[in-house]
């Protein structure tokens, strides 16, 4: 069994089958959950039409909804759960968190919040799965 | 909210065709999951047995499959045995990503912990085809892991 499991938390579906498959692995093991949900500081969004800092404090706002739902979920099931914002490129986050929490493994959904799906991994999913040094765990809800 | 889908016992599927990423895929099993119960599958692809007049037919094909089948087998069982692991193996014949699909669906699994690449992985490629369409279609978590 792993002892840190690095979640990544977006909110969308494949993300919650993903929190799923992270507790299970947690279940029973005294394995930490280290939830991390990236607010993309450049976003489609990101034009002169909608004002940046709105779009910034929804997306936000949803990161935090995200890991408020994880955190329920963990503390139902009684498994130790660590819940960061990060701030930038999913990629880069995500990588820069593995080693600063020294996951062993890396739970993650297929496809993000805007991908379609199935037909293509996200590019945050493909980014990890060849540049992550541990071992990638990928769900699809 | 996802307490009751929480199992404590997990069926895990290790595909292998003695690669070594797929030996590390075994090994990642044995050092993660040796409380719950493993078993290996090696597909035996007809296409790959195929040549340029068509593809593979009869028995000499289906003879060294099986063949090369259990000598992998075997090597996999004897990677578990040196960790201290027993497992399970098994063979198909098929397409390897479905019949691979098709296993864990038929048996009721509940993860596959699959190598990055196969035999024939070009290593350029950031992810093996095999492993790429596994995860894009599998029921249950796929792990995917790569040699150290």
């Amino acid at each position: 069994m792993y002892d840190d499991i690095l979640l990544a938390a977006d909110g969308s579906e494949d993300s919650q089958a993903a929190t799923e498959h992270a507790l299970t692995l947690a279940s029973g093991t005294g394995a930490t959950v280290h939830a991390i949900s990236v607010v993309e500081t450049r976003t489609a969004y990101d034009n002169a039409i909608v004002d940046p800092d709105e779009v910034r404090e929804n997306l936000r706002s949803d990161a935090r909804e995200a890991l408020a739902a994880v955190e329920r979920a963990a503390e139902e099931a009684g498994i130790d759960c660590e819940t960061t914002i990060e701030e930038g490129p999913p990629p880069e986050r995500l990588l820069e968190a593995i080693a600063r929490t020294g996951a062993d493994v890396v739970v993650l959904g297929a496809t993000g919040r805007s991908a379609f799906k199935r037909l293509v991994l996200g590019s945050t999913t493909e980014r990890l799965l060849s540049e992550a040094p541990v071992p990638v765990v990928v769900v699809s809800d | 909210m996802y307490v009751d889908e929480i199992a404590q016992h997990m069926d895990i599927l290790v595909p292998t065709d003695g690669s070594e990423p797929a030996e590390a895929a075994l090994d990642h099993a044995f050092e993660r999951f040796a409380a719950d119960d493993i078993t290996a599958l090696y597909v035996m692809d007809p296409v790959e047995g195929a040549t340029a007049w068509g593809p593979a037919t009869g028995e000499d094909w289906l003879g060294s499959a099986e063949k090369r089948a259990e000598s992998v087998l075997e090597d996999a069982v004897e990677r578990g045995e040196e960790m201290g692991v027993e497992i399970e193996t098994d063979s198909v014949v098929g397409r390897p990503s479905r019949a691979i699909i098709d296993y864990a669906e038929e048996h009721d699994l509940d993860q596959i912990v699959i190598g990055s690449h196969g035999r024939d992985g070009i290593t350029r490629v950031l992810l093996g085809s095999v492993a790429e369409t596994v995860i894009r279609r599998s029921p249950v978590p796929v792990t995917v892991v790569r040699p150290r």
